[in-house]
């Protein structure tokens, strides 16, 4: 009875670890989805230009940025890198704003894009319009456009996205630049991260160091909703396992308290052929020793297994067993040994220090 | 050498002192082959459990060759009883999940006597005591008489200077007991233990070299073989019973 208690504890506690770590491992993944956590600007005093949140001035980034940015250390944690530049241009007595990009980097990073048609093909003439650009000019998919010499075919629409996208004329990145006159230059680039543990601020700064002339902001925000969502749900984790924990404890003590009383026949026994205090108090802490053990290994299994099966019906997890810490089967291991001895401590003393005629006298 | 000198043993009962044993005054010499009797209530088991330093008296002191056992610390006198004293029980008590070798090693990892010599040891008793084909059973799969031959393997398999039996042929037919009484006999003598036994059965007691008879907690009588009635008159049954 007291191992199925222990069993069923530390097969909750093992679920709790592999439910918990592979939905860190999913909200990691879905908070990346919210957008780009660095943005790499050129350094400089001089500002004018509002783009989103971020301020863009008049100095430029060199192209080869990029590669450089590819070459820090943490390099495998690049998710996407978009560089892009920005400019106005004259059109209709009125102006642009143009926004050069590398299509899919940009399409990636912004998961909330609703595009009709299709990206602009990179170097090409194709241009995707932000919805107010659409509405104000009266463009539409196929149509074409003129600015500045430079004739331009719509390949898509942008869906309202309450932000400047709303207001923007995207092109491919080379073609913005030779629209712009700003060829080989960018005005920021965006990143996004893969940070599901790593550190957004060494990242930036390791940019900062090995690109002279930029300036890597980490976004706070995005990394600190990440950081904390990922703390509550660890911190769920643990409340929950402790609970059990406790519930677990209680079981075996007063299980192991039943063991004491139904075996002190045998205690009797024991006592009537020379054994003393320690003999006893060793045998039950052995024997939970030992129930821990196999109570913690059975458990860790079934927890794994039922984790697995449930974790996707009711939780709609996907279980990743890869994402389980290293740490996870030692500790339930340790878990269950300790609060299976621990437990044990105050029967295995009552046990030592039963009246051996009146345990003999039970016979 | 055993001495029991003004030992009494009292429970507290409500307002009222019940004595188990009143001034008692035994002296029992080495080898000596000694049974208690009396009616139930008499004592006989308080001091069973006395002389086997499980029951501290009241009052009195008790000697076991020269050694105040009861001035000794708890741990000291579970030691003296795994070195100096075996049990012998009514109800044999042993181990069910253990084989009956498995219940005669037992004694032997209480005392620390190396892992390596545990089998030899209780298989040596086991053989001992007649039952080597039966060694490997669980209790449960052995009859009464055998269950008891066991009882006694673990009793002699540390080789005890005293064995005490509550009762050992209580729950055993005539002709078994019979077996059991002489097969304690021989290996009191073989082995040179005190054997000390508590009965009812006066035609088991009189195979002891020494009869107590105890009431109300005290001796009443005390008669060495020679003059016990009947001591020499084995009954039929258990002539016929020594002859195996």
């Amino acid at each position: 009875m007291s191992s199925t208690g222990l069993m069923l504890a530390i097969a909750l506690i093992m679920s709790t670890f592999t439910v918990s770590s592979s939905l860190q491992l999913q909200i990691g993944e879905e908070i990346e989805k919210y957008g780009p956590n660095i943005v790499v600007t050129p350094k400089s005093e001089s500002i004018s230009v509002p783009y989103g949140n971020v301020i863009v001035g008049d100095v430029r980034i060199p192209e080869s940025t990029v590669q450089k940015i590819y070459g820090i250390p943490n390099n495998a944690n690049l998710r996407i890198v978009s560089p892009k530049i920005y400019g106005q241009v004259d059109y209709q007595n009125s102006s642009l704003f143009v926004v050069g990009m590398i299509s899919e980097q940009e399409a990636e990073s912004k998961k909330w894009w609703s595009i009709q048609g299709s990206l602009p093909q990179n170097d090409s003439r194709e241009a995707l319009v932000g919805s107010e650009v659409k509405q104000g000019f009266e463009l539409q998919l196929g149509s074409t456009i003129e600015v500045n010499g430079f004739t331009f075919i719509i390949k898509g629409l942008l869906g309202e996205t309450g932000s400047i996208d709303d207001y923007s004329f995207f092109l491919p990145l080379h073609t913005a630049q030779e629209l712009l006159n700003l060829s080989g230059v960018l005005s920021v680039i965006d990143i996004s991260a893969l940070c599901n543990t790593c550190p957004v601020e060494v990242m930036s700064q390791q940019i900062m160091d090995a690109v002279h002339g930029v300036k890597a902001t980490p976004i706070k925000q995005a990394v600190e909703t990440r950081i904390s969502a990922l703390e509550e749900t660890a911190n769920f984790s643990l409340l929950l396992s402790s609970i059990i924990l406790v519930a677990g404890c209680a079981g075996i003590i007063n299980t192991m308290l039943a063991s004491v009383h139904e075996r002190i026949r045998e205690i009797g026994i024991l006592m009537s052929l020379g054994a003393d205090d320690l003999h006893l108090f060793r045998i039950f802490i052995l024997e939970s020793l030992l129930l821990g053990t196999i109570g913690g290994l059975i458990g860790s299994i079934l927890g794994l297994a039922l984790s697995t099966i449930i974790g996707p019906l009711f939780m709609n997890v996907t279980i990743h067993l890869a994402a389980l810490p290293f740490y996870a089967l030692p500790v339930c291991l340790a878990l269950s040994v300790a609060v299976c001895v621990g437990a044990s401590l105050y029967p295995a003393w009552r046990a030592s220090k039963i009246d051996p005629v009146r345990a003999l006298r039970t016979l | 050498m055993i001495t029991l000198k003004n030992v009494s043993k009292t429970y507290e009962m409500g307002d009222t002192q019940v004595y188990a044993l009143n001034d008692l005054n035994i002296h029992i010499d080495e080898d000596e082959f000694l049974a208690l009797m009396g009616p139930s209530g008499s004592g006989k088991s308080t001091a069973l459990y006395i002389i086997g330093a499980l029951l501290t008296p009241t009052m009195g002191e008790v000697t076991i060759n020269g050694t105040s056992i009861y001035e000794m610390s708890q741990r000291a006198r579970a030691r003296f009883r795994r070195e100096n004293v075996g049990f012998i029980f009514q109800s044999f008590e042993l181990v069910p999940y253990l084989t009956a070798i498995e219940n005669v090693m037992l004694p032997l990892y209480l005392s620390g006597v190396p892992r390596t010599k545990h089998f030899d040891m209780a298989e040596a008793v086991i053989q001992e005591v007649g039952l080597a084909e039966r060694a490997f059973h669980k209790p449960s799969e052995l009859s009464g008489g055998e269950q008891q031959r066991v009882c006694i393997a673990r009793g002699i398999v540390n080789y005890p200077s005293i064995l005490l039996a509550d009762e050992p042929t209580g729950n055993l037919d005539q002709e078994t007991g019979c077996q059991i009484i002489h097969l304690l006999q021989t290996l009191s003598k073989s082995n040179g233990f005190t054997l000390i036994m508590v009965t009812h059965d006066s035609n088991i007691a009189c195979r002891a070299s020494r009869i107590l008879r105890m009431t109300d907690g005290k001796v009443v009588d005390d008669q060495p073989k020679a003059i016990i009635k009947g001591g020499d008159n084995d009954s039929q049954a258990e002539k016929e019973a020594f002859k195996e």
